[in-house]
């Protein structure tokens, strides 16, 4: 073999040197599906049950395998990496992220418990993930509502850190969400790339494994126990309370085609650096697949100056004046829909 | 052993998938810096790329490409790429493939080419510290949300609604604003997960950088 061969037989590892990445829900390719969910969909405005099996199945591969991998993330410019340790026992699930890139840091998962270590500060977040159980939960129910707003098809296959993969593709049904292109690995079902597309088909964001080792020996026990390892850290706890929306003066006129209202919450956030704690209303919407976060704080002229559109990658945000209050609207979603939000907002008292 | 060799080995490594941890964060580093580390990264993957795919390479523009957005963000030229059918639906009913809908082109425009911008972001990254935003416009109006939320009959298409400049296609104004990154980082804990992307968001967030964090 030629060195020039040799060179290319290690291609497939090469564009993953390039190739973004990430991700770990899973479909598990080997079960079959429930006949109750053969329906057949003629029409667009029927919903598909097993967008919602597919997802489910993902989920559900992710939860049940011990992986490490090092994945790449790409988006809007910015480029991350980090090496995940995933280990499950039952429902139990415990995750370590390292950071690659940036600031040195490591983030611990136990369930929907997160610590985030900031070694040079030496200060450790704790927070509570509400929203993983949301989701658990809306796929469990076999909500429809995901299959009425995305369509799934078969996009061939690939290969992807040298595992064989199955290419599936979510296209939104209407203007208002991006579409997904997921590649899984052919025998586990777990996603080692993603990708989110603009509607011409463009690649605004991308994630994916560079090397992964599934079945990987994770010790569980050794994960909880450098979770639990503070000393010589100060924990902050972000200032979150759970709120309701109507209850802080907020509703929407007509609520945007798919979203629905997931959780509202009161925090604080720190204005220039040591300057006074603000507080800010977050209120959450999702269409299952895409999140937009409404966020709503005192007009303040100093901080608050033109209204615009800012885009990062997938996620777009906008900002505008509405009376006494500012808004910003975050999402993994086209502006427009940024767009529907803020013109149904209005202020109930 | 020269250390220039040892760099070329590491990049070597590097394009192979095969650097972990500090290294693998040293040897991006360098490929952005070095402009003969970039040119044997290149060059690995350009070779490999002919050999295997017989995909048409235009490997020189790409590299000029790739220097210009050094500089900034640009934008590139769509390339559309094919690839071998296979169903992994299989198990699933023929509502899932009969989907009323044109399908779409098997790859993202931009597939073939995305690994630029890559590498771009990563000379964005070791430059930039904080999180750039593209500045965009968004035009005001109910007619083209109601457009938005027209089914699509056949996807991809052009969001007709148009908030005006799309992401990648034109050079646009980048901004910093630690207020955007702040709550950015607040919506990805707390709402930017998904049904499809759980274990995503959760990577997302914990890879995020800026001024939250």
């Amino acid at each position: 073999m030629s060195a020039l061969e040799a060179v290319a037989n290690k291609r497939w590892m090469r564009a993953m040197a390039a190739a973004l990445i990430m991700a770990s829900t899973s479909w598990v390719a080997a079960q079959t599906r429930p006949a109750s969910a053969a329906s057949a969909l003629t029409d667009e405005k029927v919903t598909d049950p097993s967008v919602n099996q597919w997802l489910a199945r993902m989920h559900e591969a992710s939860r049940r395998r011990a992986y490490v991998g090092t994945f790449v993330i790409s988006s809007g410019g910015n480029l991350s990496s980090g090496r995940i340790w995933h280990a499950c026992e039952g429902e139990r699930q415990v995750e370590r992220v390292e950071s690659l890139t940036g600031a040195p840091r490591s983030t611990f998962r136990r369930n929907d418990q997160v610590l985030t270590f900031l070694s040079a500060s030496r200060v450790v977040v704790q927070e509570r993930r509400e929203s993983l159980a949301f989701f658990q939960n809306l796929l469990q129910a076999n909500d429809s509502s995901i299959a009425q707003f995305y369509a799934l098809r078969a996009s061939g296959t690939g290969r992807v850190a040298g595992f064989e993969t199955d290419v599936l593709q979510l296209q939104p049904r209407d203007g208002l969400r991006f579409g997904y292109r997921v590649w899984t690995e052919k025998k586990t079902g777990l996603v080692v790339k993603l990708q989110t597309l603009d509607a011409d088909g463009q690649v605004l964001e991308q994630a994916a494994f560079t090397e992964l080792q599934l079945d990987a020996p994770v010790s569980m026990a050794r994960l909880i126990e450098m979770m639990a390892n503070t000393a010589g850290y100060q924990v902050e706890k972000p200032e979150l309370v759970k709120a309701i929306a109507a209850g802080e003066g907020w509703a929407l006129r007509a609520s945007v085609p798919g979203f629905n209202p997931m959780n509202c919450y009161k925090r604080a956030f720190r204005v220039a650096g040591n300057g006074p704690r603000q507080d800010t209303l977050q209120w959450i919407f999702s269409d299952g697949l895409a999140s937009v976060s409404l966020f709503l704080d005192a007009f303040d002229p100093r901080r608050h100056r033109q209204p615009g559109a800012f885009a990062l990658g997938a996620t777009h945000t906008l900002t505008r004046r509405i009376g006494d209050w500012w808004l910003t609207v975050v999402g993994e979603v086209p502006p427009q829909t940024l767009l529907a939000f803020a013109e149904g907002l209005e202020r109930s008292k | 052993m020269h250390e220039a060799q040892r760099h070329e080995e590491l990049v070597s490594a590097l394009a192979d998938g095969q650097l972990r941890g500090e290294e693998f964060a040293r040897t991006v580093e360098r490929v952005v810096r070095d402009e003969e580390a970039l040119l044997t990264w290149h060059s690995y993957h350009l070779v490999g790329d002919v050999l295997r795919s017989g995909e048409t390479i235009v490997g020189a523009q790409e590299l000029a490409f790739l220097q210009r957005l050094k500089h900034g963000l640009a934008h590139e030229a769509p390339q559309v790429r094919g690839h071998a059918a296979s169903d992994p639906l299989a198990a699933y009913p023929q509502s899932i493939k009969t989907e009323a809908t044109k399908p779409p082109q098997d790859g993202a425009a931009n597939d073939a080419s995305f690994r630029w911008k890559v590498l771009a972001g990563v000379a964005s990254m070791v430059a930039v510290a904080m999180i750039g935003w593209q500045l965009t416009e968004v035009q005001q109006g109910t007619t083209q949300l109601a457009q938005a939320t027209q089914p699509r009959a056949s996807p991809p298409m052009r969001a007709q609604s148009g908030p005006v400049v799309e992401v990648g296609s034109e050079l646009q104004p980048m901004i910093r604003d630690p207020q955007l990154d702040a709550l950015l980082a607040a919506h990805r804990q707390t709402g930017g997960n998904s049904a499809l992307v759980m274990s995503a968001g959760f990577l997302r967030s914990a890879t995020f950088e800026g001024a939250g964090r």
